[in-house]
């Protein structure tokens, strides 16, 4: 089983994370202890240029390892003066990146989280017209503030708008919760571009009967390290009660799919 | 004394192992290890798996929750658990002595049913304290299915130092049984808990999660008493957190549970197999502890 981990971070944070991981070498020896074949990362930075000095990490870690796959973290408010947040995506393309994601802006002038189109319509537009996938944390859809950024304002709604209005945009929702079953089989049902990772999904029998009802593509396999502990979603998909081909889609098939399509 | 010293020299872990060391020899030199086995999404052959914290319900949407003892049975053999004790939802759900009752039935059927795999917990509804007390006498009954007690403080909204916990626990502590304690309310109280009855075993669900303590604060109490356990069942797990708790307070503390029929199976054994902890400290998770702790309630 191969596995495509689309959920990792790699760096320090100005209130440490327990056994973060620092830097590229350290996330591939974890990889091959766990035999995770590649990873979808980002380089964390808490800096006055927070955005730009991530994605310039991301890119230098990624030169170490082609298993190292780097995303793009989204600018969400311009910072500079004539900025245009949709020119974003040509630099990443630019960059040979094909993944965005979503983080909070931090520190104490920054504002909320905000997803509506009348904010990114025009980043949306780009990324669906190269169909690059948008990741986004299900923790930023519930209210929940953090240490250093503010209550953010997006939700499952907005989230259902984005995939109606850019259908080929595919938007994957990391780590939602096992009780998000409801709002997860609508947004599949309703739109094909709607993806979203477990193992939070994790109910007895979840996995499988979700892929009985929207089938074994829409799942991918993300662990969130360092913060969570990859073995739940190995484990998860190891027992599945699921043929090898649907267990393959998951712990990477999909994944690699997705980014296959970016034109 | 270091913690391996300490394993080879206590009589009490030698029990614990002997079904290890001998499922180990069944298994020849040739076996994998535990990583090795369930990397390869193979059921755990050789090792003595008891999962200390499941659940069933006879009713089933069959959607998402199949929740019997059927379907957990079939699971957990097919994952290499050899046994399985239970707690039924009816009994926490109970909004009448009658249902506490028909759940605590429930069980004894299930147990009938499959005598080698599985056994359960008797729910101590709070709320329902003379029904409870009397169906607490059903852990001494000759050859009782149920090994000892668990208490939801979550849903019933109590906490352990409550008052209508203490028949419980005294009955538990004279007869030196185990109770299982989904924390409500602070784990400050679990521990004067412990102290209080220091004849039975009492472990911490979900690793005290949920319960505003920090992993400090768990690893604290779980140094102060050494009758207080944690098990591993969770939906989420922090990064490397076993290996922190074993560094901590040692395997010894820590029992290896799914939370099936609510959760899923692979997640919660994948998390002790990947650790970064040795072969005998997953054993002793696995099931050494279990063994230890149930002694002879449990079948062989």
């Amino acid at each position: 089983m191969k596995f495509f981990d689309c959920n990792v971070m790699i760096g320090e944070a100005v209130v440490p994370i327990p056994n973060a991981i620092l830097d590229a070498r350290t996330l591939l020896a974890e990889m091959d202890r766990l035999d995770i074949a590649q990873a979808l990362f980002f380089h964390y930075a808490f800096t006055m240029d927070q955005k730009k000095d991530i994605n310039r990490l991301t890119l230098e870690a990624a030169r170490q390892s082609n298993r190292l796959v780097p995303t793009w973290v989204l600018s969400t408010a311009v910072t500079r003066m004539g900025e245009k947040l949709e020119d974003q995506v040509g630099r990443m393309l630019d960059s040979g990146v094909k993944a965005a994601r979503i983080l909070l802006d931090e520190g104490p002038s920054a504002g909320p989280l905000i997803l509506k189109l009348y904010m990114l319509e025009d980043v949306y537009a780009r990324m669906n017209q190269h169909r690059i996938p948008l990741l986004i944390p299900d923790e930023y859809l519930h209210a929940q503030p953090t240490l250093s950024s503010l209550i953010p304002q997006a939700s499952y709604d907005d989230i259902e708008t984005i995939c109606r209005s850019f259908p080929d945009l595919p938007i994957v929702l990391l780590q939602p919760p096992y009780n998000s079953q409801q709002a997860l089989l609508t947004l599949a049902q309703r739109h094909k571009n709607f993806y979203f990772s477990m193992p939070i999904y994790g109910l007895f029998r979840e996995l499988e009967n979700t892929a009985r009802m929207i089938g074994a593509d829409r799942m991918l396999f993300g662990s969130n390290m360092p913060v969570h502990d990859p073995s739940l979603g190995i484990g998860m998909i190891l027992y599945a009660e699921l043929n090898d081909r649907d267990k393959q889609l998951m712990a990477g098939g999909n994944l690699a799919r997705l980014l296959e399509s970016v034109q | 004394m270091n913690r391996r010293d300490f394993l080879s020299q206590s009589a009490l872990s030698a029990l614990a192992l002997a079904p290890i060391a001998r499922a180990q020899a069944a298994q020849g030199e040739k076996s994998q290890n535990i990583f090795e086995q369930v990397r390869a999404g193979r059921g755990l052959e050789g090792v003595d798996v008891v999962d200390s914290h499941a659940h069933i319900e006879n009713i089933s949407g069959n959607l998402f929750w199949p929740l019997d003892a059927d379907i957990l049975m079939a699971d957990s053999r097919r994952c290499g658990i050899g046994l399985t004790i239970v707690s039924p939802f009816a009994g926490f759900m109970a909004t009448s002595g009658d249902q506490l009752k028909a759940a605590h039935d429930a069980c004894v059927s299930a147990v009938g049913k499959y005598k080698n795999s599985l056994r359960a917990y008797l729910v101590f509804q709070p709320h329902f304290l003379k029904t409870s007390i009397a169906e607490m006498e059903r852990a001494v009954e000759p050859n009782s299915p149920f090994v000892g007690f668990k208490l939801h403080g979550a849903i019933d909204q109590y906490p352990a130092d409550g008052p209508n916990y203490q028949p419980l626990f005294e009955f538990a502590n004279e007869h030196h049984l185990h109770v299982l304690y989904h924390v409500f309310g602070g784990v400050e109280r679990v521990g004067l808990t412990a102290v209080k009855y220091p004849q039975m075993t009492l472990a911490m669900a979900h690793m005290a999660f949920w319960t505003g303590a920090t992993a400090e604060e768990v690893i604290a109490l779980l140094k102060e008493h050494p009758n207080l356990y944690v098990d591993t069942c969770s939906s989420t797990w922090p990064y490397r957190y076993l290996e922190k708790f074993v560094r901590a307070v040692g395997a010894e503390k820590i029992l290896f549970a799914t939370d099936c029929t609510y959760l899923a199976h692979g997640p919660q054994i994948a998390k002790v197999a990947f650790a970064q902890i040795s072969e005998d400290e997953k054993r002793l998770i696995f099931g050494g502890n279990a063994r230890r702790i149930f002694g002879n309630r449990l079948p062989a």
